[in-house]
């Protein structure tokens, strides 16, 4: 829980290289987007940020040449950014709830809550837009060229590391609004008015070639419209299969000219950078998901469809693109986003692509599985994929990093470890004072049984107790829906014979209810998680997990 | 940092919606509430008891006891004689004003000219709602920056003023003249609060050292938890004082600021007193004991030194320290002592401190040795037990005087629905009349079925606040349930044209008519 902030420790004093501070980029050339029908000036040299096709509200992005930082130069230093964001009025037609039925038993529920306007769409987005508390400084109205404009200016204050200006005019017409929006560390925005005016009277409206992309909303389905464990393996292959390569068709349609394509039967890549990095990039991908074939065999059917793969020439792009009003970083969308950025270590980047390969592979090969997984299995899954390093001459090898022995020495020098045996058999609890059991181990687990630990007794441990974990799973489900319509069938009859009133009197109480669905949840998953450990791992005694801890702690602390 | 979990949406609290902010056309009707909101854009009737506002899907009477202002665009001001008297001197040519007669037309300019007035004040009250036109208010400690009407902002600066010096005098605390003045920053309501503090969903209140910046939010539908935010952000800032360059352990900083929150305060004699019940953290205590002596008796309950180890607590934990701050503080044994403690860790120079980020903090090792020898115990295991005690004995919950009503409200929000409904009781019971305890409580029997008593709390909340839109919808649902189908559906209509943006009306609306083409 958030406590106090405290600001002076990110606090940094860092000097603004190359260009001095105060230089302001003068307004350059125009862009224009036919799909929403205007055309504007954005400063010279400026980044065009190619927009992904599920953004359906941001129409355009400019990234500033370099970082601005605060009047002392404090701060992480902020690119400034100028943005494009349109709100078609038709859109405001479908605000509200509305219900589709699909058929006799189904219905889908959907909540269209489409930003009204765009101070809507600051307040509603400010994750992505302020980043901070703010407050409107000025609210004008104006005309530029007979058109009405809002202009607005925010101060961004609170809980910033540098204050931030925002400065936004929107542009009324007939069917839609455009709000030209540019975000510049306040202490900078003196300097740099003239050319942000003048790119922010710069927009006019040109003749759309489209009608505007995407739907109207920002809604959720409440009631999901098709349960995909209904289908045949078959139907299902075709469906994601048709859904992906549509995404990837509308994808490639839309590529500006200065990206790439690569294919392969598993990837499709999307690239920014140079031919040869996209390459490498490809084939770590390919790599990865061949080592989880030959690792894990027959963990799953399911069709795992082409996964996207974005290659960025730097973060700021990538953060750029990722950033809309649909998030792509962290969501079930199959889009993979890595950039060529040696900042962090260019290991960082295939870490992050190795473990999102991994995740995809799971979550389509056995979703059943990948749903039911306990986090100490994913995260040690993940974790160890995460140290799977691209390598010329095998192609993928298992590299530790050293932060990662640092870790391990901590847990243990904290006497917060946890034995082997005790990970895979509990759920993952916390004592009285909120210490939770093995926590920032399970990488370190199970990379150690896939590489130096698996042999003897607990060789291929990891692939058996996912297989078997799977079956358990199976098994529990069957039976859980079993109980389930037995338990409801039972209700029925007893409402039938008056002996449970129907309404307008205390009903069962539902936290009562709840509780005991938890606790079954509870019991079922001990369940599974006790037959899959004993089929994995059944015929190591107690004294052999002793010695095995000892060797994984030696192991773990690099000895 | 006052902490709380993060209230999902269908649990009791709703979001203040459209009936803020926006001045409609010029001259247009308006109504200014006691609770600092502004009814505007809907046409509005005065009657004797109240007024009426007309929305297209039904009326909301607000009674008179609920306004501090109105301005209607067509009182023209002429006067219209209804009496024998009235009559009879119309035709002298003469209007009532104040307690005597005065020419007709004079009288009408100078109810035109106040009405104008009026209309002034309000909008100048409505403008301050935004930040760059806030008040500022400086005195001697503080500088208040506030969105407040001036009569509900005053309770606060008294509130700060007092606490200071009661503070000040227990732990002879004085400022360096470097401090400087503590910017006090006071919201009118939560959702503001949130967009300019910045602060992330699920925190009330915080306090900034590093740039001596206190925030917290005027909550009109409970003055209690204000308060409670107020003292507690207050303690922070207050303890700051004592050493600006000490980072109080979090079980101590948090556990002295919800012992100071729980102070009682009296807005017309302006006195505090400290000491009280924290009714919610007291009843998430007692929660997390019976939740976990289920599991395992031996780690029900919260070991001391675990406690004090922490380098970071949550919600639950904030109870526990509170608890712990209560204890030694209550204690003839150990109150000196503790107090001396609290003092020592940030001024004596014997005690060893290391460095936290910009600031200094002691370590848990020697804040247990200075705890123990200021308080004269042998061991943490026995002044621990002490501790746990003093729980069972002096704050078990049917021996203290709990605010009902904020027992409720943390109940409902970790999902205790029986201990909600109640403490919920009780409070009713106990006379509590806010709009929120009754909603509250009513939506819970609703979702029970319990729709004749529901709809009677549910009706007493729109009593105190007739703009509740939520409380609307669930009239709505009540009437639904008994049969008086279209009746029903009209309060959720009406319901969504106060409240525009609350996505929960709209998806009750849809799931009313997906039940009726369903046949339920």
């Amino acid at each position: 829980m958030l406590r106090y902030l405290v600001g002076c420790a990110f606090v940094l004093t860092l000097l603004a290289g190359g260009l001095p501070a105060s230089a302001e980029d003068k307004p350059g050339e125009y862009h224009q987007n036919d799909t929403w029908g205007f055309r504007v000036r954005f400063p010279q040299k400026w980044n065009v940020v190619h927009m992904s096709t599920k953004e359906q509200w941001i129409c355009a992005k400019f990234l500033g040449r370099r970082e601005l930082y605060g009047e002392k130069g404090e701060g992480w230093g902020e690119t400034p950014e100028m943005w494009v964001v349109g709100f078609p009025t038709a859109r405001q037609r479908e605000r509200g709830a509305k219900r589709t039925k699909v058929n006799e038993t189904l219905s889908v529920i959907s909540v269209e809550n489409p930003y009204r306007d765009f101070k809507d769409f600051v307040k509603r987005e400010k994750g992505l837009t302020t980043e901070g508390g703010y407050f409107y400084t000025k609210e004008e109205e104006t005309t530029i060229d007979d058109v009405p404009v809002s202009i607005y200016e925010i101060k961004v204050e609170k809980m910033v590391e540098v204050p931030r200006a925002i400065l936004t005019y929107v542009y009324h017409f007939d069917d839609v609004d455009f709000a030209v929006m540019f975000k510049i560390p306040w202490h900078h925005y003196a300097d740099w008015s003239k050319s942000i005016e003048t790119c922010l009277k710069s927009l006019k409206a040109v003749e759309r070639t489209k009608p505007f992309p995407g739907g109207s909303t920002t809604g959720s389905k409440i009631v999901e419209d098709e349960d995909e464990s209904t289908l045949t393996p078959a139907e299902r292959k075709a469906k994601r299969m048709q859904k992906v390569e549509a995404f990837i068709k509308d994808e490639r349609d839309n590529l500006p000219k200065d990206w790439e394509y690569f294919e392969t039967k598993r990837f499709a890549l999307f690239s920014h950078t140079d031919s040869k990095y996209a390459k490498r990039v490809l084939d770590h991908a390919e790599n990865v998901f061949e080592y989880l074939e030959e690792t894990f065999p027959g963990l799953g059917d399911d069709y795992v469809p082409r996964a996207i793969i974005r290659v960025f020439a730097g973060r700021e792009e990538e953060r750029a693109f990722g950033e809309g009003t649909t998030s792509l970083w962290f969501s079930n969308d199959d889009q993979i986003l890595v950039s060529k950025d040696n900042s962090g270590g260019m290991l960082f980047e295939f870490s992050w692509l190795s473990s999102r390969v991994t995740n995809l592979w799971l979550r389509y090969k056995n979703k059943l599985l990948a749903d039911n997984m306990s986090p100490f299995i994913r995260w040690g899954l993940e974790g160890h994929m995460e140290n799977m390093r691209p390598s010329k001459r095998k192609g993928l090898i298992y590299a530790r990093d050293a932060g990662d022995i640092l870790s391990a020495r901590q847990l243990f020098s904290e006497g917060k470890a946890q034995p082997i045996r005790q990970l895979f058999e509990q759920e993952r609890k916390a004592d009285a004072s909120g210490v939770t059991f093995g926590f920032g181990q399970e990488d370190s687990v199970f990379s150690w049984l896939l590489t130096d630990g698996n042999r003897g007794k607990v060789k291929n441990g990891v692939a058996k107790y996912l297989g078997s974990l799977d079956d358990a799973i199976r098994l529990e489900e069957k039976k859980w829906e079993e109980e389930e319509a037995k338990r409801i069938e039972e209700w029925k009859q007893r409402v039938e014979k008056g002996e449970v009133p129907e309404d307008d009197s205390r009903k069962p109480d539902p936290e009562d209810a709840w509780k005991e669905y938890e606790r079954r949840v509870s019991e079922k998953r001990d369940a599974i998680r006790k037959h899959a450990f004993e089929v994995a791992f059944g015929e190591v005694s107690e004294k052999e997990w002793e010695r095995l801890d000892e060797k994984w702690q030696k192991w773990a602390i690099g000895k | 940092m006052r902490a709380i979990p993060r209230i999902p949406v269908g649990l009791g609290l709703f979001v203040l919606g459209a009936c803020l902010a926006v001045v409609g056309p010029a001259q247009a009707d308006m109504l200014s509430l006691k609770d600092g909101r502004f009814i505007t854009g809907r046409p509005i009737e005065k009657g004797e008891l109240g007024f009426t506002v007309k929305y297209e899907h039904g009326d909301v009477f607000v009674p008179a006891a609920l306004v501090a202002d109105y301005y209607r665009s067509d009182e023209a001001g002429e006067f219209v004689p209804t009496t024998d008297e009235e009559k009879a001197k119309a035709e002298e040519g003469l209007a009532p004003w104040r307690d005597g007669w005065i020419k007709r037309a004079r009288r009408d300019k100078l109810v035109k000219e106040q009405d104008a007035a009026r209309r002034t004040r309000m909008e100048q009250q409505q403008a301050r709602r935004k930040w760059r036109d806030r008040a500022i208010v400086k005195t001697k400690l503080f500088e208040f920056h506030h969105t407040l009407p001036d009569d509900l902002f005053q309770e606060f600066q008294d509130l700060f003023e007092t606490y200071y010096k009661v503070f000040s005098k227990e732990w002879k605390i004085r400022p360096d003249k470097d401090f400087g003045r503590v910017t006090i920053n006071i919201y009118h309501d939560e959702e503001y609060y949130q967009q300019v503090s910045g602060a992330p969903s699920g925190v009330v209140g915080w306090y900034m050292p590093a740039n001596r910046d206190l925030h917290f939010f005027y909550d009109r539908n409970r003055h209690r938890f204000t308060l409670d935010v107020m003292f507690h952000e207050g303690n922070h800032m207050l303890t700051h004082m004592i050493d600006t360059r000490m980072w109080y352990p979090a079980w101590l900083g948090e556990g002295m600021a919800e012992y100071y929150g729980a102070s009682e305060w009296n807005a017309e004699t302006k006195e505090m007193r400290v000491g009280g019940i924290q009714s919610s953290r007291l009843c998430v205590l007692w929660a997390q004991v019976e939740e976990r002596e289920k599991r395992d008796k031996h780690t029900a309950w919260q070991g001391l030194q675990a406690l004090i180890e922490m380098d970071r607590i949550g919600a639950v934990e904030y109870s526990w320290a509170w608890s712990l701050c209560h204890f030694l503080l209550s204690s003839e044994q150990y109150g000196k002592g503790f107090r001396k403690f609290y003092k020592d860790l940030g001024t004596d120079k014997k005690v060893k401190r290391v460095a936290y980020g910009p600031f200094v903090t002691v370590p848990a090792a020697e804040q247990i040795e200075l705890l123990l020898k200021s308080l004269k115990v042998k061991s943490i295991e026995a002044l621990e037990k002490e501790w746990h005690d003093y729980i069972r004995k002096e704050l078990a919950l049917d021996l203290v005087d709990l605010d009902y009503a904020g027992a409720g409200w943390i109940m409902s929000l970790y999902g205790e629905r029986k201990k909600a409904e109640e403490f919920f009781e009780k409070a009713v019971a106990a006379g509590e009349q806010s709009g929120y305890v009754y909603y509250s409580y009513g939506k819970l029997l609703y979702d029970q079925g319990q729709r004749d008593r529901a709809g009677e709390l549910i009706q007493k909340a729109l009593d105190v606040d007739p703009f509740h839109a939520r409380a609307w919808m669930t009239k709505g649902l009540c009437h639904i349930r008994k049969g008086r189908r279209e009746e029903g559906l009209k309060f959720i209509d009406l319901a969504m044209e106060i409240d525009p943006d609350d996505t929960e009306i709209w998806l009750a609306r849809i799931w009313e008519e997906e039940r009726v083409e369903d046949g339920r």
